[in-house]
């Protein structure tokens, strides 16, 4: 009997577990002015309870904000819209997020880290790391379009 | 099987092919403003009174940073899969065209026909317009700019999206520079809010002006005529509730004579699967006032995508 409820227990929570697994804390803020075209710069913030965070988690979380949270205006930065729209759309397209998301890294073709030591900020009892990330968000957004996740200016004309 | 899976295949295509709502021309031009304080105006006289107004073929002959900003616009919505119309080679177009029409008879020696609503109508025009304006500021030794980005609807005189802002000042970068970060910088959020219109336009019908006029022909027909008990009014009104997206429809201001609708949401496709645009809406009303009761012969003026005109009295 305890088998079947913890069987059951479990199936409940899996897709809950996998999908948040891969959602770690993060903040966004924007990383300054670049000159190249077609990308824009911002800051990335990965919570963590050591010091140890990957380029990758860096990476996943610079992009997944780019897609679903934007970054607000500071300073002299121009705000910046999430590129697919909401955070809904992240559950609308879950089976293609899961995937860009997933073990073979599709988001890494997106997004460049600055070649500078990260930062260590203390939080309580978690550290946030830190480190410039320039994403090329107008090669995201016509392959969003192109997968459908997106509607494009000319799409249905 | 071959011929039925054939068929079906040529079926699914061209419901395919007609199912692309016709696509909105969109053009950068000046503001009234810009032309103004740059002095690109011409004066004319408008029955005894001197008005001016923009002399958009002399700012895109003379100046340069204009010329910049619009290729630069252009090629950035051109990079989204939207071309622009451009300006300059709009005017020379029809300068071109003009001419051409000029010399061209046949071979009794007969001229193009052309009234004067045809002359008045020979001029640059677009479905959105995408007024540009901007200020050099100098504080000092640093200069910025102040960029304005409109996108106004030439047919409801809506804007549909904007963007505005001051650039950071600097001591180097020359204006044309300056300028192409504050286009660059803006463009995104001047994107996504033109697809918010756009995507308000596929799910509630393109929105268009809708006029209609009497001819003074001595028939004594207008618009207070009565058939079956109604006025002709109030069987328009009917026909426009009855065709609108949603009943969705204003009617601006209307005497015996005329009657002005506004913020019309006409759906973008007809039931055969093919785009519609206000011309077909408004041939479909000229359609049913044709028919028993009414028998009323009418004209249907248009002017590009969104707007229409149907003079009821005559061809």
């Amino acid at each position: 009997m305890k088998k079947i409820v913890l069987g059951l227990l479990l199936a409940f929570l899996f897709p809950f577990v996998s999908f948040a697994s891969d959602m770690f804390e993060y903040d966004l803020e924007c990383g300054g002015a670049t000159s190249k075209e077609g990308c824009y710069m911002v800051k990335v913030w990965v919570y963590s309870s050591n010091k140890k965070v990957t380029p990758d988690e860096l990476k996943k979380a610079a992009i997944h904000g780019a897609l679903f949270r934007g970054v607000s205006a500071t300073g002299e930065c121009q705000s910046f819209k999430p590129i697919a729209g909401s955070p809904l759309a992240e559950k609308q397209h879950a089976d293609f997020f899961n995937s860009f998301f997933g073990a073979d890294k599709q988001y890494d073709a997106y997004v460049t880290l600055a070649a500078i030591p990260y930062e260590y900020i203390k939080v309580s009892k978690k550290y946030k790391v830190g480190t410039i990330a320039i994403i090329s968000k107008d090669a995201l957004r016509k392959d969003l379009e192109k997968a459908g996740i997106i509607r494009g200016l000319s799409t249905g004309f | 099987m071959k011929k039925l899976l054939l068929s079906i295949s040529f079926v699914f295509v061209t419901i395919l092919c007609f199912s692309q709502a016709k696509k909105p021309e969109l053009m950068v031009m000046p503001s009234d403003v810009w032309c103004n304080d740059k002095g690109y105006m011409i004066s004319y006289d408008n029955q005894g009174v001197q008005e001016e107004i923009p002399d958009y073929k002399k700012a895109v002959k003379s100046d340069k940073e204009l010329t910049n900003v619009i290729s630069k616009i252009g090629a950035l919505m051109a990079d989204r899969g939207f071309p622009l119309k451009d300006l300059s080679a709009t005017i020379s177009g029809i300068e071109q065209r003009e001419a051409e029409e000029r010399l061209i008879t046949s071979k009794a020696g007969s001229q193009i026909a052309e009234s004067p609503l045809d002359k008045i109508r020979r001029v640059a025009k677009a479905d959105i317009i995408l007024s540009v304006d901007w200020t050099v500021n100098q504080v000092g030794p640093k200069r910025s700019i102040t960029y304005n980005l409109q996108a106004l609807d030439a047919y409801t005189n809506k804007q549909i999206a904007a963007v505005q802002g001051t650039g950071a000042p600097s001591m180097a970068a020359e204006t044309v520079l300056l300028l192409e970060e504050a286009i660059v910088l803006n463009m995104d959020n001047f994107a996504s809010r033109l697809q918010t219109y756009f995507d308000d336009l596929f799910a509630n019908g393109r929105e268009v002006t809708v006029r209609v006029r009497v001819f003074d022909n001595g028939s004594g027909v207008d618009l207070e005529s009565e058939y079956d008990g109604m006025e002709l009014t109030e069987i328009i009104d009917d026909w426009m509730w009855e065709n609108t997206v949603e009943h969705r429809y204003s009617k601006v201001d209307g005497t015996e004579n005329y009657i002005d609708f506004s913020q019309v949401r006409i759906p973008l496709f007809r039931e055969n699967g093919r785009a519609m645009d206000t011309e077909t809406f408004v041939r479909n009303l000229s359609k049913y006032l044709r028919q028993a009761p009414y028998s009323l012969t009418s004209k249907v003026l248009t002017r590009g995508l969104g707007e229409a005109v149907l003079i009821i009295g005559e061809k």
